[in-house]
């Protein structure tokens, strides 16, 4: 049985169709990427998965339960914790905060009222932090950090909940190239550690082929081709879609 | 937060409460009044009670000593009333309080003076509850008030044939006591008097043209006015615009009153029945002498207001003169009964209910030359229009 | 029939007047996003204006609408400066500061005002040749009323022909509804705000000009006037010109109608309304879905629990609050009691403000539920001091509930709006159901139990329990919950997916905040003995604002006490000013352009600098 079975997914804006008629699965600890060019619909999908807007027509099963139209707390509850497209942290926080809040409601503390209940989080707090290379800047304010290290605290948030499905949009967007791969390997190291499921866009293709079991290409809010990195990059509707295939072609020839 | 920033604060907080205390040449008194709000009764009642001031310095002070007057606008708020009488009694060291307008000012000023057991000599505010169901040892009064205004007018409108009444008043204290007060007394003289419509609307918030409009809807033969200041000016223009007041007598509250009269010009409703202060034509000695040395000194005619701050101060003087001693509750004592001369003749305060006798003008509006007057009048006494003794002792609580 | 006629017909001359006035903020908040607090000042000159040119210009028809329109260009050329001179410098701000600065800028107009043309009431002439009335089947009708009923739909006409024909139009229309493009298209955003501003100011100015025969002009006009005119925007929705005459149109039909059928409950009736508006469509009547404005970047400072130093110097200040009887006069002790009073209303506006970043713009609501609850307990129940206080509490606390049921889900300037509606409301309920508040005479006679009402004793338990419910606070805010809160504001979406509940938490907040504003209530009514509804009053709602800015946004609980302290402090000896106004306008604006980071901030950047500069002396 597979862990996400997305079924007829639809959601309008007006006349746009951000996403139209998505079916797709994915495997428990399979690591799966969702391409298309800017507008095609990726983060509107990821939305729709993580109950931030409802959809207009279709289902979702995430590990066997009905989640379409749930709120985002409960979807998280089941296992499916995600990140945003421009880092979404607690700017006013710092970083070892950031991680506690996103522990609170998993400990079931956010409305205890007595600050010592606070303490027994951070350790917990840290470890999170040290798995995205980030126990140095602990004190930091989360506004106060780079780019690449606000993604890394989003990423420490979204584990905080011990999730079975990770969705991340876009995870290397507006990282320097060294600072990508490295991201991507820790990534990929801990995905592996965990046997997580990851949904991720990306606009990188080294970063898609490098890490991908799985490609699905959307455009204009419809599924167009599903396959292995090597089925996608032959696949010639694809190749139409992204200019002439000429980002398809860089991917292959760089190291 | 550090340390410093707190030790500034507190700093701050103690220079705040500097004691001002009063010195033994001096004996001070507090006036508050809405000044800022209703500035067309209160600015002339000011020079008014200026005035009697001057002419007590002139005439050596009180027994030697300077009569010292702190006064203080309340902007019509009774909250601030409150809190200024609690900064003059407990920081500047005054031995009586003065003033007030509006009636809840009045009322909340008593409850004060109660509690602090200090004197309060409501000089303006008119509600009945101020020396009746509310009255108590502290508070006097000095104008004739709602009820004894609405017993002068209401005797005169029992002799009009309207059966039908219609009542507009603004929505608090005062204007609640007055269409009681006249209810009562009208259908206490004429029974068979019933009263059709009344219309509440917020102090000085008036919606001229849906009131004058829900009134006609009820055609009354006659209306009762308790409306005042710009209230009133709306009320009246778009009652005239309208044609409400067509074939209808008008009685109304203190519209004779310069005050609010002269705003409306020739606009004025010629024929209301009012009470009222007709300056320039009250020609007894006293009133004569007080209009003139009035005008010398401020180049203008007195208002009622001016009358009412005059004689508030001439009987805040007789008190102190007449007093062994501060002490508030010899003050008390001595004004009990007191008896004063002021521009209208000899007042008294009662000791029954602490009310004053002053009374005031009863007659009708006209339009003389472009201006508004009042004619036909003639003075009311109080002391003529107060219910019988054992009326009013059943009417106050016990001590 | 005719006498309905004629009710609707002078429904709609009224709300053609209230409709300008109406139109010129909504245009102003869809391009420049402030919400003017002092565009009500802006009609209340305009109308003072008129009626002084109108006396001075030759009598005839010439004169008096030379007069008007005079006055009206004259309200857009001061409203060009104030632009220039104050607001630009507030655009970037977040929506309190602008409310905060643009009710600095009313307590100045209303003080300017006064000494332009005095503080007595003024009522203009009518205009010649529409002084009469003319008969609509068999009811007379004023034929000014009836020029009016054809005013707010010109102007509706003008100012969509402005919109759609003109290149202005096109300008404002791009500014209003895409920033970003507005300015790709090379737009210079400096020049248009100032222009739409004194657009703004003009319908302003001409809206109170065109009340001069109609209603008497006072110096409370401004805050009559932009409360209904918030109530009318806010109705049909911020930003839409359409729906402000419609909205306009319902509040007074609205009214017109209501007198008669409930004329004891007017004024609640509107704000009724508007609140099941915004329920059901908190966008408003034809507003467009306004994203709450991202967080306050000056509270994008984490916070940290107090030193040693800190704690230390806090004990010592309570040690010296507690022997303050004996070291200072008993007037001082009612100005200590005040400030305390104030300073833990103040901290319960400040979580909202500050960590739940819910901008709450009628905390008097709660305050005022606080002093109504007491007093009634007082005067009805006849229970003692603490039942009483806890009845406050009670009180408020629901209303607070109430009103995040209501509001959760609404951000920003929307909720700002509400919050104001829910307190209205409140204020409305308190002035006119006079059998149970006594309306504008208030409740008198709340003194505290006889061995608690020695000045002294009653200190001493206002400072107890204002230490009390400081120290709970500030635990709050450091608490789990407090860091929960901190979360959702900085980011709701995010929050959201990490399991937080960004409703339950503004709800849970609200009725912390109001709980203790309630008490705070509770306790002025019992230090005053009386309680009227300027506890309830939008005027004290921003008081609360003004005395959180004073101090400081940021920070757990120190910011609100000191500014509480020095706004008590400056009103107490301001008031006694004839210009007092001056003074906290002044004031106020001096804040929120020149140090909006208040006193605590403030103060703590000069420390800072010292701090260096003897650092660097030694080093
Ligand atoms: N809230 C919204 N309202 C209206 N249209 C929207 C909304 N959100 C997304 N859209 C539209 O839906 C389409 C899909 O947008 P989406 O953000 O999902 O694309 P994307 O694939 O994530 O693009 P990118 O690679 O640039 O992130 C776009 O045309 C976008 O303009
Ligand atoms: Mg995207």
């Amino acid at each position: 049985m597979s862990l996400l079975e997305v079924r007829g997914l639809t959601r309008h804006y007006g006349g746009v169709r951000a996403v139209h008629r998505l079916s797709f699965d994915l495997a428990a600890g399979e690591v799966c990427a969702l391409i298309g060019p800017n507008g095609a619909g990726k983060s509107t999908c990821f939305a729709l998965l993580s109950g931030l807007e409802r959809p207009d027509a279709g289902r979702v099963r995430f590990a066997g339960t009905d989640i379409t139209g749930l709120p985002p707390q409960r979807i998280l509850r089941l296992g499916l914790a995600r990140t945003f497209q421009i880092p979404a942290v607690f700017s006013s926080l710092d970083a070892l905060d950031n991680v506690r809040a996103a522990l609170l409601a998993r400990a079931g503390l956010d409305f205890a009222l007595l600050p010592r209940r606070l303490r027994p989080l951070a350790d917990e707090a840290r470890a999170l932090l040290a798995r995205v290379g980030l126990e140095e800047l602990a004190d930091r304010p989360a506004a106060t950090l780079a780019y690449g290290d606000r993604k890394r605290l989003e990423l420490a948030m979204a584990l905080a909940h011990r999730p079975r499905l990770l969705l991340l949009d876009e995870p290397t967007a507006g990282l320097a190239l060294g600072e990508r791969f490295a991201l991507v390997d820790e990534l990929l190291a801990i995905v592996r550690a965990h046997r997580l499921a990851v949904l991720f866009t990306e606009h990188d293709m080294d970063v898609v082929f490098r890490i991908a079991d799985r490609v699905m290409v959307m455009d204009h809010g419809e599924l167009i081709a599903i396959g292995t990195p090597a089925e996608i990059r032959a696949h010639p509707r694809v190749r139409a879609v992204y200019l002439r295939g000429g980002a398809l072609d860089d991917a292959e020839t760089s190291p | 937060m550090s340390s410093r920033r707190i030790l500034c604060a507190a700093l701050f907080a103690l220079a705040g409460a500097a004691p001002a205390m009063a010195a033994d040449h001096e004996i001070r008194i507090g006036e508050i009044n809405s000044y800022s709000r209703i500035p067309a009764f209160t600015e002339p009642y000011r020079r008014g009670w200026r005035l009697a001031l001057e002419e007590i310095e002139a005439a050596g002070g009180i027994r030697g000593r300077k009569l010292v007057v702190i006064d203080r606008d309340d902007a019509g708020k009774p909250a601030n009333a409150v809190r200024i009488a609690e900064e003059l009694v407990r920081g500047e060291g005054v031995v009586l309080l003065m003033g007030g307008f509006f009636s809840n000012v009045g009322l909340a000023l008593s409850d004060f003076a109660r509690r602090y057991r200090v004197l309060y000599l409501a000089t303006e505010p008119l509600s009945d509850a101020l020396v009746w169901s509310k009255g108590h040892r502290y508070t006097f009064r000095l104008r004739p008030s709602t009820w004894m205004q609405a017993h002068m007018l209401a005797a005169a409108a029992a002799g009009l044939p309207a059966r039908r009444w219609a009542t507009v008043a603004p929505n608090y204290a005062y204007g609640k006591d007055a269409v009681a007060a006249f209810r009562e007394i009208l259908q206490g003289l004429r029974p068979e008097v019933t009263f059709v419509a009344e219309q509440w609307p917020p102090l000085f918030k008036i919606d001229a043209g849906v009131v004058v409009r829900a009134l006609a809807a009820a055609d009354p033969e006659a209306i009762y006015n308790v409306t005042f200041g710009s209230d009133l000016a709306e009320f009246v223009r778009e009652g005239r615009l309208r044609g409400l007041f067509e074939g209808r007598t008008v009685v109304s509250l203190l519209t004779g009153e310069p005050e609010y009269l002269e705003p409306l010009g020739a606009e004025a409703p010629e024929g209301w029945i009012v009470t009222g202060y007709p300056w320039d034509a009250v020609d007894t000695p006293e009133h004569r002498r007080f209009r003139e040395a009035y005008e010398r000194r401020w180049g203008e005619h007195p208002y009622m207001g001016s009358l009412v701050g005059y004689t508030a101060m001439k009987a805040v003087a007789a008190l102190l003169e007449k007093a062994p001693d501060l002490d508030t509750e010899t003050l008390v004592d001595t004004l009990e009964g007191l008896e004063f001369d002021s521009p209208v003749g000899r007042i008294r305060f009662r000791a029954l209910d602490h009310q004053s006798t002053m009374g005031t003008w009863v007659g009708r509006l006209a339009v003389r030359d472009g201006r508004p007057v009042m004619v036909d009048w003639r003075y009311a006494d109080g002391a003529d229009h107060l219910p019988p003794d054992e009326v009013v002792r059943r009417l106050r609580p016990a001590e | 029939m005719g006498f309905f006629l004629v009710q609707f017909l002078t429904g709609l001359a009224s709300a053609s007047a209230l409709f300008l006035v109406a139109a010129g903020l909504t245009l102003v908040f869809g391009v420049t996003r402030i919400v003017n607090f002092a565009h009500g000042s802006l009609a209340m000159l305009g109308a003072y204006l008129a009626w002084a040119l109108v006396g001075v210009l030759p009598a005839g028809p010439l004169g008096w609408w030379g007069g008007i329109l005079v006055a009206a260009l004259a309200v857009a050329l001061f409203g060009l400066l104030v632009e220039v001179v104050v607001l630009r410098r507030v655009y970037g701000a977040p929506e309190i500061f602008q409310l905060a600065t643009t009710f600095g800028l009313a307590l100045l107009i209303e003080d300017l005002v006064r000494v332009l043309f005095g503080p007595a009431d003024r009522l203009g002439p009518r205009p010649p040749g529409l002084a009469g009335t003319v008969i609509l089947l068999g009811e007379p009708m004023p034929t000014y009323d009836l020029f009016l009923v054809f005013v707010g739909p010109a102007v509706l006409g003008l100012l969509w022909a402005l919109a759609r024909r003109t290149r202005f139009g096109v300008l404002v229309r791009a500014a209003s509804e895409d920033r970003e493009m507005a300015a790709a298209l090379g737009v210079d955003e400096r020049r248009l705000f100032s222009a739409v501003f004194a657009l703004g100011a003009f319908l302003a100015g001409l809206g109170g000009a065109l009340q001069l025969p109609r209603e008497t002009l006072h110096l409370e006009m401004d805050l009559e006037v932009i409360v209904e005119v918030f109530l009318v925007t806010v109705l049909g929705g911020m930003g839409s010109i359409p729906g402000a005459f419609l909205a306009a149109v319902l509040i007074r039909e609205l009214e017109a109608f209501g007198i008669l059928l409930f004329p004891r409950i007017t004024l609640v009736l509107a704000f009724l309304v508007m609140a099941v508006v915004l329920v059901v469509r908190p966008q408003g009547l034809l507003g467009e879905t306004e994203t709450g404005s991202g967080p306050d970047p000056r509270l994008l400072r984490p916070l940290r629990p107090a030193g040693s130093r800190a704690r230390l110097a806090t004990a010592l200040l309570v040690g010296l609050l507690v022997l303050l009887p004996w070291l200072v006069p008993p007037y001082g002790l009612v100005l200590a009691t005040d400030v305390m009073v104030f300073a833990l209303y103040a901290a319960s506006l400040h979580l909202l403000l500050g960590p739940a970043g819910l901008v709450s713009f009628g905390h008097a609501a709660y305050f005022g539920l606080g002093a109504y609850g007491a007093a009634l307990a007082v005067d009805r129940l006849g229970l003692g001091t603490f039942p009483a206080l806890a009845l406050a509490v009670a009180a408020a606390t629901l209303g607070a509930l109430l009103f995040g049921a209501v509001a959760r889900r609404l951000a920003g300037v929307y909720f700002a709006m509400l919050s104001l509606a829910f307190a209205a409301i409140l204020w409305a309920t308190a002035v006119q159901w006079d059998e149970l508040t006594g309306g504008d005479d208030g409740i008198l006679g709340v003194w505290p139990d006889p061995r608690l009402s020695p000045l002294v004793v009653w200190y001493e338990l206002v400072l107890v329990l204002t230490v009390l419910a400081l120290v709970l606070l500030r635990t709050l805010i450091f608490a789990p919950f407090g860091l929960a809160l901190r979360a959702v504001r900085d980011h709701p979406v995010r929050a959201a997916t990490l399991g937080l509940r960004p409703g339950a938490l503004r709800v849970a907040v609200l009725a912390v905040a109001g709980a203790l504003a309630g008490l705070a209530g509770g306790l002025h009514a019992f230090a005053k003995g009386s309680v009227f509804p300027d506890v309830l009053h939008v005027a004290r709602s921003v008081e609360g604002l003004v005395a959180v800015l004073l101090g400081g946004l940021h920070g757990a609980g120190a910011g609100p006490v000191i500014g509480a302290a020095v706004f008590v402090l400056l009103e107490d000896w301001a008031s006694r000013l004839p210009w007092w106004r001056t003074v906290v306008g002044g004031t106020i604006l001096l804040v929120t352009v020149a140090m909006p980071e208040g006193i605590t901030g403030g103060l703590a950047r000069l420390a800072g600098r010292w701090r260096r500069r003897v650092r660097e002396a030694e080093g």
